[in-house]
């Protein structure tokens, strides 16, 4: 028989510890799955973080986990960790609802290929999270599955699309999770909630088994309390896949090695009139602290020039805008009153574009990608916010940034993550302070094409320097107490 | 000076596109068209005629030496 710590410490250790735990048969996976769902049981009514829980499957599965984790057989680095997919990523047999109406009873006949990899990891798939109506907005309001709720303060969002995820590995409902991100749907959330989530270099994982966005875009990322977690969940889902076109056929690495180099030497640039414009003032605080604990870390900031990046929130509108109403004109045609009021308006100006304008959002996209070439040979990566403005009420649809002009919310949340979204680029959303109400705050480092593992080993060097990641939601400590 | 784009036009772009819109659902929808189509001739302007910026490849990194990569 395992011994197992007491709930309370489980539930707050890391992926990779708990996956170490496991491994040296010092903690039992039936344990670990019985405080996961004993959190959620008590935790989600409010938090609306999952749209599906796999109760007895899991537990069932944790039991097997055990029993050969005991007879000496571990089936990989994540061997009985529980983990939690967002509900556009499909399960064979499994409900797979997008978040929709439309897709709520629809069971896909196969895996996504990042499920299956997390399954070949020895991951224990503990459910399934809400989302923004099919990942087309950054609010998580679920019209169909509730609001989801933001793990430090239950009045907040918990921004999305990805926001079920967000919360679950905040509120410590499971250890890991994977999102997906278009336009920042992985980054925002992890942000808004205080985790790390990484927009991976598009085609570096599979998009097999994923009901699309923007299929120029779409990336499958990973959501963890740890910067150290986020690694070895890349490592589990990364690499080619000959079942998605857009996959990328680059060797990977093994992203969770290495991750304690440091900073020294490493230059990182700020965008002059961007990486530091048009924030919220505890925003522009933090990420001045975070440069700040870099220099002391031995980094080089430069600054850099970029003036075209000045369209780079309209252009992502207008790819964002168009291929999702392509993917979605026939269901728009016959079952209008099934998508939510927002998703169905955004649809129906997605097919207000004109083509040229489609066009020169593209071709914008390649001069963008072609300025940031250009800056990574003078910087190893680029800094700016992950998003401009800590958690906004539930609900709402402007945004106070500076001054008393209400914003657009979702052109104010895509200020920062376009670029990356555009250019495929990977970024790594890394918690970097608190506001004056304890919201959190996320750091975004933009890196070069396939070098997530400079984006883990600068974010190693913060979490080891700061301790913003190890603070825990309120929410999260009410739940300590045994459900009534 | 070009003219926004307002309900009228939405309504008729709905149905140059194949679908039926209501008029408060084009009303709803206009002030949104008209600010991302500003947004939308700002970027035609950034991208340019002269520039030759192409299509492909836009997003994928299948060579990632030529594309700035580090591998």
């Amino acid at each position: 028989m395992i011994k197992t710590p007491a709930n309370d410490e489980l539930l707050d250790l890391s992926l990779t510890r708990l996956a170490t735990l496991i491994r040296d048969r010092d903690v039992s996976p039936v344990d670990v799955m019985d405080a996961c769902l004993r959190r959620i049981a008590v935790c989600d009514p409010e938090a609306h973080a999952f749209i599906s829980v796999y109760d007895e499957q899991a537990r069932s599965v944790a039991r097997a986990s055990e029993a050969m984790i005991s007879a000496g057989y571990p089936i990989g680095p994540l061997h009985g960790v529980p983990v939690a997919l967002k509900d556009n990523i499909c399960l064979k047999g499994l409900r797979t609802t997008a978040g929709s109406k439309i897709l709520a009873h629809w069971k896909p006949t196969e895996d996504a290929t990042v499920a299956a990899h997390l399954r070949a990891s020895g991951a224990i798939i503990v459910g399934k999270t809400n989302m923004h109506e099919f990942a087309w907005g950054g609010t998580s309001a679920n019209p169909h599955y509730g609001y989801v709720r933001n793990a430090w303060d239950p009045s907040r969002f918990p921004a999305g699309s990805s926001g079920g995820s967000g919360v679950a590995v905040a509120a410590r409902m499971c250890f890991g999770a994977l999102g997906t991100d278009t336009g920042g749907s992985v980054r925002l959330p992890a942000a808004v909630n205080g985790v790390v989530g990484l927009r991976p270099t598009i085609g570096r994982v599979s998009n097999f088994g994923v009901v699309p966005l923007a299929w120029s875009m779409d990336t499958v990322g990973p959501m963890t309390r740890t910067v150290e977690d986020c690694a070895l969940m890349l490592n589990a889902i990364a690499g080619h896949d000959r079942r998605d076109d857009g996959s990328a056929s680059v060797p990977t690495t093994d992203y969770a090695a290495n991750l304690e180099r440091g900073a020294k030497g490493l230059r990182i640039g700020v965008i002059s009139g961007y990486s530091l414009q048009h924030l919220q003032p505890a925003v522009l605080a933090a990420i001045t602290n975070a440069l700040k604990a870099y220099e002391a870390l031995g980094a080089i900031i430069v600054e850099l020039e970029m003036p075209d990046i000045s369209g780079n929130v309209s252009a992502q509108l207008t790819v964002e805008a168009c291929e999702p109403s392509a993917y979605h004109q026939r269901w728009l045609r016959e079952r209008p009153n099934d998508y939510g009021e927002d998703v169905r308006l955004l649809l129906r100006l997605g097919e207000l574009h004109f083509a040229t304008q489609y066009i020169q959002a593209q071709r914008y996209r390649a001069l963008l990608r072609s300025r940031f070439v250009d800056a990574f040979r003078q910087v190893d990566v680029v800094i700016c916010p992950t998003l401009p403005f800590t958690a906004t009420p539930l609900g709402a649809t402007t945004v106070l940034i500076e001054g008393a002009q209400e914003e657009d919310m979702l052109s104010a949340i895509m200020q920062f993550t376009g670029a990356a979204s555009l250019t495929g680029l990977p970024a790594l959303s890394v918690p970097c302070g608190f506001d004056a109400e304890g919201l959190p705050i996320g750091m975004q480092l933009i890196g070069r094409p396939f070098d997530e593992s400079t984006l883990f080993q600068l974010g190693v060097a913060f979490q080891r320097a700061t301790k913003f990641h190890l603070q825990k939601p309120e929410v999260g400590g009410r739940l300590e107490r045994p459900p009534v | 000076m070009s003219r926004e784009v307002d309900a009228e036009a939405v309504l008729v772009l709905a149905a140059a596109a194949g679908f039926d819109l209501a008029p408060e659902d084009a009303r709803s929808l206009a002030p949104i068209a008209a600010e991302w189509f500003r947004g939308a001739r700002l970027v035609s302007a950034l991208v340019g005629q002269e520039a030759h910026h192409t299509l492909l490849p836009v997003t994928h990194f299948r060579h990632p030496e030529e594309a700035g990569g580090t591998l």
